[in-house]
């Protein structure tokens, strides 16, 4: 029965009745479908387009297309920020504390049990691990007053884990250290 | 600098004395697996930890704020609706002055470059959500006191000690009115220009932002130039800061590089068509 | 045992480094050094390769120093020193997070698997409609249906339904860490080789045979090249060997890696999988990868 139809519709009489059954299914709009899309019109009636190679606008093309990889800082005289570069490498500390790839300080702050335990956390720490787990946990127990600090240190992925917020105070102490 | 190594090189000199690490050797660190079955009978098989009895057993708990047949104590005073209307509001997430002289200072914007949206999506630390109907930035005064760069930045908000901080420093500030199909380009450029589309107007704001962005206070893009050239005077005034002339800046260019009520990209017309793989821009014949 | 720990760290460290990197100085150093089995004349006739690389895009974050590797021959049998690769520290000398390494496996073996157990419910056994016998006077316990899980051959309850989805994705940079460490145990446990290319001389398989016996490789061993496009001789000499498989470099993974004793990698390969692996490492969009992972994103 589909086949006679098609047959009945192929023949070049009836090419205005083809019309407007596609019309039937046409008319009617749906969004986000191809049917609400106008069908393609002869070439003629689009305005003509010119195809620029290199145009003197690519500039401003260029400058929309993000960088591929996080770029460098550049040395400057001052960072109004607070922000610096790293200068250390470990020699003298025997440990080293890596910037991530975004350039700054891994020190971050994880709060569990809906804020109820709060650690610090400090991490990409190669060499000794342990000295600078002394030396972070000297700075906190001073800015306590000298009441004493619980620290965890992990070795195998180079964190320490430290109890409470600390996450200023450790960051702007590895920052005058120079990592 | 060999004490350096120590850490990974102890990890790895060791695992030349020990076997090969393979499939049927690995097991997952102690304790880190959570064992989610429930034990029968004797093995803890009775509540199963979950109480005698009552909601706590049932999971059936009432709904947050009942008071079992009380007035409730979120409705048992007149309120002002503060929330009104809240999922149909505008939203602009903030940048505080501070992030941003951070980036700066890290070298993720180029401040020879006018910055807008796709700048600041495009450092890859900032995301905008149209669909969720954030509208753009705001840019807040955090750490505005430590703002030292000359910049030309185009936000959808900010407030006035924020102008104040940058027209300070001899920058130029602008707010400015984005639709959401035009946001969702600006947060991605490179995914839309992929599309291979042409660009599309921007459209024009709606009724209740029109009297925000015609306004030369809040240096709206839609403001008269000369109203606006007065209140960055006046602004100077109230702040006690004297106003950098930026007609006399190497910069000047730059700093006044404006985009068109109605483009999207700057240097970029609507109707043009980019091609990045081609490196080519299609656009109307001039007649 | 440091007296141990100091020698393999000699071999780990080839004092190659020092030299400079003028071919004429490179060639008399590596012929000076290498007396056994390499002949004068072989390295004579071609210059040997030393490729340091150039890590200006990416300093390397691991303090570790660059690794190097010898590059070795495939167009023979016997062994031979081709040249010496650096290797950058980030991905052949990270710290082997065996945990991590197991991670990816338990999710490779996981997210692809589907579970095919299945049980039927009271509903699903066949009959039981009918009441067994009368509510009361039988004196017997109350039952409606034969097919009551308290039943024998009745329907189960809370039992396995198939098809059981295991799917699951592991956050992105766990997968790219599970690729340095693997990396790194399989350089620091001497079972990772690098070769100058692919092009055997024969397609027999006995010279792969004869090959992985000479170096001590495997008996499993994957190769791997940038391309996916192999050579004639060696896919057909490897065609008929179970334990010999080819792979690219884009579908290199943790658990194929592990499920061979060596791994092979030609030096087009190497360059490729640093180059991509330092790329996601120090890519602008990472925040856009550690999203949660949707079933339908681009």
């Amino acid at each position: 029965m589909a086949g006679s139809t098609k047959v009945i519709l192929n023949i070049p009489r009836l090419t205005g009745l083809k019309q407007f059954m596609r019309s039937l299914h046409t008319d009617y709009a749906r969004l986000s479908s191809f049917r609400s899309s106008s069908e393609v019109k002869p070439l003629e009636q689009y305005p003509e387009v010119e195809v620029l190679h290199n145009p003197p606008e690519w500039k401003y093309v260029e400058r929309l297309l993000p960088p591929r990889t996080v770029p460098q800082p550049v040395e400057k005289s001052e960072y109004p920020s607070g922000w610096q570069p790293q200068t250390a490498n470990g020699e003298e500390s025997g440990y080293f504390v890596a910037r991530t790839k975004n350039h700054m300080v891994p020190v971050y702050l994880n709060t569990r049990f809906r804020g109820q335990r709060r650690l610090t956390i400090v991490r990409y720490i190669q060499g000794d691990i342990w000295a600078l787990e002394r030396d972070l946990r000297q700075v906190v127990e001073q800015a306590r007053n000298g009441k004493l600090c619980a620290t965890r240190v992990n070795e195998l992925s180079g964190q320490i884990h430290i109890h409470g917020d600390y996450v200023d105070l450790l960051r702007e102490h590895l920052k005058s250290k120079g990592f | 600098m060999a004490h350096l190594r120590e850490s990974t090189d102890k990890a790895l000199k060791l695992l030349r004395t020990l076997p090969r690490v393979q499939i049927g050797n690995l097991r997952p660190n102690p304790n880190s697996k959570q064992n989610d079955k429930r034990g029968r009978a004797q093995h803890g098989g009775d509540k199963h930890g979950a109480g005698n009895k009552g909601s706590g057993q049932r999971q059936n708990f009432m709904r947050l704020g009942y008071e079992t047949g009380n007035q409730p104590f979120y409705l048992r005073f007149p309120y002002e609706p503060y929330y009104k209307g809240h999922h149909m509001r505008r939203e602009y997430p903030p940048i505080s002055m501070l992030q941003l002289q951070v980036l700066i200072d890290t070298n993720r914007i180029d401040i020879s470059q006018p910055i807008d949206i796709a700048t600041l999506c495009n450092s890859g630390l900032m995301s905008l959500k149209p669909a969720e109907l954030q509208y753009g930035f705001q840019l807040t005064d955090d750490g505005l006191d430590n703002f030292k760069a000359k910049i030309n930045i185009e936000v959808q908000h900010a407030s006035e000690a924020v102008i104040a901080a940058v027209e300070r420093n001899g920058g130029v500030i602008r707010t400015a009115y984005y639709d959401p199909r035009s946001l969702h380009i600006l947060s991605n450029p490179k995914k839309w220009f992929e599309k291979g589309l042409p660009i599309p107007q921007r459209m024009l704001p709606p009724q209740d932002a029109v009297e925000y962005y015609t306004d030369a206070k809040n240096r709206g893009y839609l403001a008269n130039p000369e109203e606006i050239s007065k209140e960055r005077l006046v602004l100077a005034q109230k702040y006690g800061y004297e106003l950098p002339r930026i007609e006399d800046d190497a910069n000047y260019k730059m700093l006044t590089a404006a985009k068109d009520a109605r483009q999207l990209f700057h240097g970029l017309e609507p109707g043009w068509l980019i091609n990045l793989v081609d490196k080519t821009i299609v656009k109307l014949k001039a007649t | 045992m440091l007296k141990f720990l100091n020698k393999t760290r000699q071999l780990l460290y080839p004092n190659v480094r020092n030299l400079s990197h003028s071919l004429t100085a490179c060639q008399s150093n590596a012929a000076s050094e290498s007396t056994t089995s390499v002949g004068k004349e072989t390295l004579a006739s071609k210059p040997a390769l030393i490729l340091p690389q150039n890590y200006a895009d990416h300093a390397p974050v691991n303090r570790n120093s660059a690794r190097q590797a010898w590059i070795e021959n495939v167009d023979a049998v016997a062994e031979r020193k081709v040249g010496l690769m650096e290797l950058h520290p980030d991905v052949f000398a990270a710290q082997p997070r065996v945990d991590v390494i197991q991670e990816n496996i338990e999710w490779q073996r996981k997210y692809r698997y589907v579970s095919m157990a299945h049980t039927k419910t009271r509903a699903e056994v066949r009959g039981g409609g009918r009441k067994p016998w009368p509510q009361k006077g039988m004196g017997r316990a109350r039952h409606g249906s034969i097919r009551s899980p308290l039943f024998k051959g009745g329907g189960i309850i809370h039992g396995p339904r198939s098809p059981t989805s295991h799917f699951y994705m592991l956050p992105f940079y766990k997968r790219v860490m599970g690729l340095t460490s693997t990396l790194s145990v399989k350089l620091a446990q001497d079972d990772l080789h690098i070769i100058e290319n692919v092009e055997i001389p024969t397609r027999d398989a006995q010279f792969i045979r004869d090959l992985i016996k000479e170096r001590n490789w495997g008996p499993s061993v994957l190769i791997v090249d940038k391309h996916d496009i192999f050579p004639e001789n060696i896919c057909y000499a490897t065609d008929l060997m179970g334990y010999v498989n080819l792979m690219p470099a884009f579908g290199l993974n943790v658990y194929s890696m592990l499920k061979h004793d060596t791994l092979v990698l030609t030096v087009e390969a190497v360059k490729h999988l640093e180059e991509r692996l330092l790329y996601q490492l120090h890519r602008n969009d990472a925040a856009s990868k550690q999203n949660k992972f949707k079933l339908d994103q681009v």
